[in-house]
């Protein structure tokens, strides 16, 4: 599986971690993670560290889960990521949108 | 094979083996077709069109092999397979029946099961290998199908996103024809005043779904920069369609820049595109066009940022831009070409090059990997602003014979002052008035410096002095802003009088706003105004000098008055209508 995910102890926050290329490829996967998680998490994390591109179908994605996990009231962080794809994500300027580290 | 009787053809000189064969398959139930040598298998092969061929190898005259090699040659594409009947038991012999297009044998004497077996092993393989292409055909003809759509598709989105004025002579660009099937979008257009605005969008994902957002984007900006309106109402209104019509998820990546050439001045406005290169003649400085705002469909209206950034110009400064398909052109180990390289060439290169060094480059560097199928590239080279013809608005043409009279007043109250440009509003009912077409480009311009002026200075009580330095000029458009949103009281009042007829007119223009008046201000921008100093300040009432508009001025300052006339006006028959 190249998207997994994983629930934090207190059942309160969902961890996305995305391996290899974070492209169209696996919008499917990225879609169920969130969709067909069993409770409403507080947080997510989308977890980066494997992840080794990431293009504008994955920005889009981002903007999906934001949508999902209530828009503006989301709270949603970005981690781990490589130098590339911190300048993609910076050049979007998604830091008005998500926690990035 | 159930549905129908497999047709199963029999070659066989000898006429018992045959006979004797033929009479097996029938019991097993196929229908079969006899030949009882090689010229005779091979015209039935033609007009029966068999589903499988039984084919003995030593034949007198033309023998198996070379039989198998016509019929395999006559199949073409249809798969049909030939098994061998032989004696032989010699490897050689039997590799070289598959050599020449056996799929296995049948060794002589024949046994009922394994015929069976065999004979519904290769019939089933066939109808396989028969179902495999009709699905490709079918395949292939979808997408044929789809690219005569995404042709009629672009042609209608050239009519839209093309009619601009990319070719003009300073802009050079590269498109790749599958840059806009991947979301690209490149527009270019001239404004009345003589501004130009383009703009490199990319949206994201692929085909059709990325390319459909460009229609209401390229019609919005080529509509917007007709009547006028400037680079902050026209990114703030695409965000705005876009915002309301894409989905979540789907968004566009764009730089766009509006070239003043009153101003010799850009304005841009980045998001998410990477950051162009800009060359400065004047101290030889790279720049980048920072991209500080989020993509445009993203933000509500009502959170979105319209602030653009401002760098002044001078005629030969150099504009790069590109979408991120360039940087994705990967080579055959698959690596992609990437910002650094782009970057490190652009700063070796003379900026005059950079254009053809970057294409060269990635073609170098790409070999025969990926190019990148959806590149797309633009350079500007910021002309002489006498070289930029503002654009003709679109008129109402014709118009009544009758003479018209009319007068327009307009009050612009704070919350107005802040948020609207009223000027594209007014141009578009001006350009309503026969004749005046001609001389939308000169009233704009008119109308855009006497509105500044009253807005900045005789209401924001702006210093005009400020703009005489470049950094003045940030800090003066800083000052603007903050003003403004602070603005609680104050009007300006615009008053337009007509009358005429269709050979002539007089248009009268006047502004008045609740300032002090210039006498009350410093007097330096009223001197600078009127002695027509070379500095930035007050240069706007000197180009409406020399644009031949007459001004007065009323005390205290607050008050202007243009007076338009053109064409046969008075004309001499309404003279005498008023003389009787």
């Amino acid at each position: 599986m190249t998207v997994t995910a994983s629930w934090s102890a207190e059942g309160d926050e969902l961890t996305i971690a995305v391996e290899g290329r974070f492209d169209f490829s696996v919008h499917q996967a990225f879609r169920r993670a969130y969709e067909e998680a069993p409770d409403t998490p507080r947080s997510y994390v989308v977890d980066l560290a494997r992840a080794t591109y990431l293009d504008s179908s994955a920005l889009g994605m981002l903007l999906l889960l934001r949508d999902h996990a209530g828009g503006d009231n989301a709270d949603i962080s970005i981690v781990n990521s490589n130098e590339e794809i911190l300048k993609v994500l910076t050049v979007s300027n998604f830091d008005q949108l998500f926690k990035l580290s | 094979m159930s549905r129908q009787k497999a047709r199963i053809l029999v070659v066989e000189d000898s006429r018992a083996d045959r006979m004797l064969l033929t009479a097996l398959l029938r019991r097993q139930g196929y229908s079969v077709i006899e030949a009882a040598d090689g010229p005779a298998a091979i015209a039935q092969f033609e007009a029966a069109r068999p589903d499988l061929v039984l084919l003995d190898v030593i034949m007198p005259g033309m023998d198996g092999i070379e039989v198998a090699r016509v019929i395999c040659d006559a199949a073409r594409r249809r798969f049909v397979p030939i098994i061998f009947l032989t004696a032989l038991q010699e490897p050689a012999a039997l590799a070289r029946c598959l050599d020449a297009g056996g799929v296995d044998f049948l060794t002589k004497p024949y046994h009922d099961i394994i015929l069976k077996a065999k004979l519904g092993v290769f019939l089933r393989m066939a109808e396989m290998q028969r179902q495999l292409q009709r699905q490709r055909d079918e395949i292939a003809r979808h997408n044929e199908r789809l690219l005569q759509e995404q042709e009629v598709a672009k042609v209608v989105y050239d009519k839209v996103a093309h009619h601009g004025d990319l070719d003009l002579p300073h802009i050079r660009y590269l498109q790749s024809p599958l840059a806009l099937f991947n979301g690209d979008v490149l527009l270019a257009a001239r404004g009345p005043t003589g501004n130009l605005l383009v703009l490199l969008g990319d949206f994201t994902g692929h085909g059709l779904a990325a390319a459909i957002g460009a229609m209401p984007l390229a019609q919005t900006f080529y509509a917007m920069a007709e009547k006028g309106f400037r680079l902050r109402d026209i990114i703030r209104e695409l965000n705005l369609k876009l915002h309301a019509v894409l989905p979540p998820g789907v968004f566009c990546c764009a730089t766009a820049i509006d070239f003043d050439s009153n101003e010799s001045a850009l304005h841009y406005w980045s998001g998410g595109l990477p950051e162009g290169v800009m060359y400065r003649v004047a101290d030889g400085a790279r720049l980048r066009l920072r991209s500080r705002h989020l993509p445009l469909g993203i933000r509500p209206p009502e959170q979105f940022d319209d602030r653009c950034e401002r760098i002044v110009l001078t005629p030969g400064d150099r504009l790069l831009l590109w979408s991120d398909g360039i940087l994705e052109a990967a080579n055959a180990a698959g690596e992609r070409y990437g910002e650094a390289r782009l970057l490190a060439l652009i700063g070796q290169e003379a900026p005059l090059s950079w254009f053809d060094a970057l294409l060269r480059d990635v073609e170098a560097f790409a070999g025969t990997g990926d190019r990148g199928d959806d590149v797309s590239l633009l350079e500007i080279t910021v002309p002489d602003p006498r070289e930029l013809e503002p654009a003709l608005v679109a008129a109402a043409r014709g118009g009544s014979a009758e003479p018209q009279q009319w007068q327009l007043s307009f009050t612009l109250l704070p919350a107005s002052l802040r948020s609207l440009n009223p000027l594209p509003l007014l141009l578009h009912i001006l350009m309503e008035v026969p004749g005046l077409r001609p001389y939308s480009s000169r009233l704009f311009t008119a109308l855009s410096e006497l509105y500044a002026n009253a807005l900045e200075h005789g209401l924001l009580r702006l210093d005009s002095s400020l703009k005489s330095t470049g950094a003045g000029f940030s800090q003066y458009y800083a000052e603007r802003d903050r003003r403004l949103a602070q603005l609680e009281e104050g009007s300006v009042v615009l008053q337009l009088a007509y009358e005429g007829d269709c050979r002539g007119g007089l248009l009268e223009v006047e502004l008045q706003d609740s300032g002090a008046g210039f006498d009350a201000i410093t007097t330096r921008h009223r001197i600078t105004a009127l002695a027509g100093s070379t500095a930035y300040a007050g240069r706007g009432i000197r180009l409406l000098e020399r644009l031949g508009f007459e001004l007065t001025y009323f005390p205290p300052g607050n008050r202007v008055r243009l007076r338009f006339p053109w064409g046969e006006w008075p004309a001499p028959f309404t003279t005498r209508t008023e003389s009787n």
